[in-house]
């Protein structure tokens, strides 16, 4: 037969791209698998129109066809070839299925690895959080300030020695070690705070805030914070009972002492008090025009370096306190007081620890 | 240079200041509470500023702003006056100018 129906009936029969497997095939892929990459072959609309084309020309012609189709169809050899044709369409699609699959584990494991990084380097970083909040009030972390990481490991090693000091200087007490043996364990504690006072220092230079805040400390050495570290005032009036006995020259000039320390810190308040006015009014007068703030704000810039200058005075004032302490006293008595301060603190951060392990009401 | 070491011995207690700066501001609220009032000149305010901060960087302040002078010699910035302060010295130093506040 020479009618268009019956070639197509075997170009049909031949090729494994025909029309109406297409579709069932490609339905079954696509409902199973949304990722199916682009090589699948896609029915297009030429497809289509052949067919539509087809059932309109003459409707005994599609019922020719149909049944030209189903007689060579019944011949089992046809059939056994359309099954492996079948077979190997379902494979082809199975594996480009799973190469799909494979891509999108592949790129999810990637993401994985780079949150994991971004995860241990905030968590390096301890508390410290460079950025704000943005508008979804989600914390973020800005661009990694490496001074500041680098004082929180080294603060960490800090008080693993101020620890290790503090029980050397108890056991030394304990013993009742000769002066000149423990103006050694003294000289190095001082020399200890000496060193933290200057790592505050460099850290002041890469964040000021970060260090005004007391970042570092835990939860209740900052309920104490006055200007990024204690108050020497207050520390004295802690201190002075847990030296006793003392002479009358020597309970004297720790009186002139705290006297001291209080008018220089009221002083260094009062000057900060006013920076924060001089700040406050600087971003005030700082307009916003098409999301930059025009030149106002350099004034404001410059405040904040002097921010720098008052945490390095506060600091100042801490060492000297102690230093014009240990001048005052003997050595036994610096000894005693060195012990007292560490412990102090000691247990200050444990405080800090006990509430927040605290049991809390279930809600 | 002159000017500077003029003005430094026109009275016992003498501040070189600039008007921004709060760390002068503090220095001053600290001579007040020992019941002195320093002579305050603020050099962002003078003509000649800018020689005499060089000036004054020159006879050895750490920082150009605050400088202190008592009876005419410089004592130093913020750093040196709390040390002096802490150790007693200040008191001491600022004896013979202390004005009685009645």
């Amino acid at each position: 037969m020479n009618s268009p129906s019956a070639q197509f009936v075997s170009s049909r029969r031949m090729s494994v791209y025909d029309p109406i497997h297409q579709i069932n095939m490609w339905g079954e892929g696509f409902k199973s698998n949304g990722n199916l990459s682009a090589s699948l072959p896609l029915i297009d609309e030429a497809d289509l129109k052949f067919d539509s084309s087809q059932s309109e020309d003459a409707s005994h012609g599609i019922l020719g066809t149909s049944h030209k189709y189903d007689q060579e169809a019944n011949r089992p050899i046809d059939k056994i070839q359309r099954r492996l044709a079948q077979n190997r369409e379902a494979a082809r699609k199975s594996r480009l299925r799973k190469k799909a699959y494979v891509q999108q584990l592949e790129s999810s494991r990637l993401k994985l690895m780079q949150l994991e990084q971004e995860l241990e380097r905030t968590r390096q970083q301890g508390m410290y959080m460079g950025g704000g909040l943005d508008s979804n009030n989600m914390c973020f972390a800005g661009p990694v300030n490496s001074g500041i990481t680098a004082f929180e490991m080294e603060y960490g090693h800090w008080v693993d020695e101020q620890n290790r000091q503090i029980s050397e200087m108890r056991n030394a007490l304990n013993a009742h070690i000769g002066d000149i043996e423990l103006r050694i364990l003294v000289e190095g504690m001082m020399n200890h705070y000496a060193e933290i006072y200057r790592m505050k220092s460099a850290a002041a230079k890469a964040d000021v805030f970060y260090v005004m805040s007391g970042m570092w400390k835990t939860t209740a050495e900052r309920f104490f914070l006055w200007i990024g570290g204690f108050r020497p005032s207050e520390l004295l009036k802690i201190l002075g009972p847990m030296i006793e006995p003392l002479t009358e020259q020597q309970r004297l000039d720790i009186d002139n002492l705290g006297q001291s320390c209080q008018q220089a810190e009221d002083a260094l308040s009062q000057g900060m008090d006013k920076l924060r006015q001089t700040l406050a009014d600087s971003v005030a007068a700082g307009q916003f025009i098409e999301g930059t703030y025009i030149p106002q704000m350099a004034s404001a810039m410059e405040k904040l370096d002097a921010l720098v200058s008052f945490v390095n005075q506060a600091d100042h004032l801490r060492q000297e306190t102690l230093q014009q302490m240990s001048r005052i006293l003997t050595i036994r008595q610096s000894a005693r007081c060195l012990l007292a301060l560490g412990e102090y603190f000691q247990r200050l951060r444990a405080l800090s620890s006990l509430w927040s392990n605290r049991p809390r009401e279930p809600a | 240079m002159e000017k500077v070491m003029r003005l430094a011995s026109e009275k016992g207690v003498v501040i070189f200041t600039k008007s921004s700066c709060c760390l002068c501001y503090a220095v001053n609220i600290l001579f007040q509470e020992l019941g002195i009032r320093p002579m305050v000149h603020e050099i962002d305010q003078d003509p000649e500023g800018r020689d005499m901060e060089k000036a004054l960087m020159r006879l050895g302040c750490t920082a150009p702003v605050p400088a202190v002078f008592i009876g005419g010699k410089l004592m130093g910035s913020t750093n040196e006056i709390m040390s002096l302060h802490l150790s007693g010295s200040l008191t001491q130093l600022l004896k013979p100018y202390h004005q009685s506040l009645s």
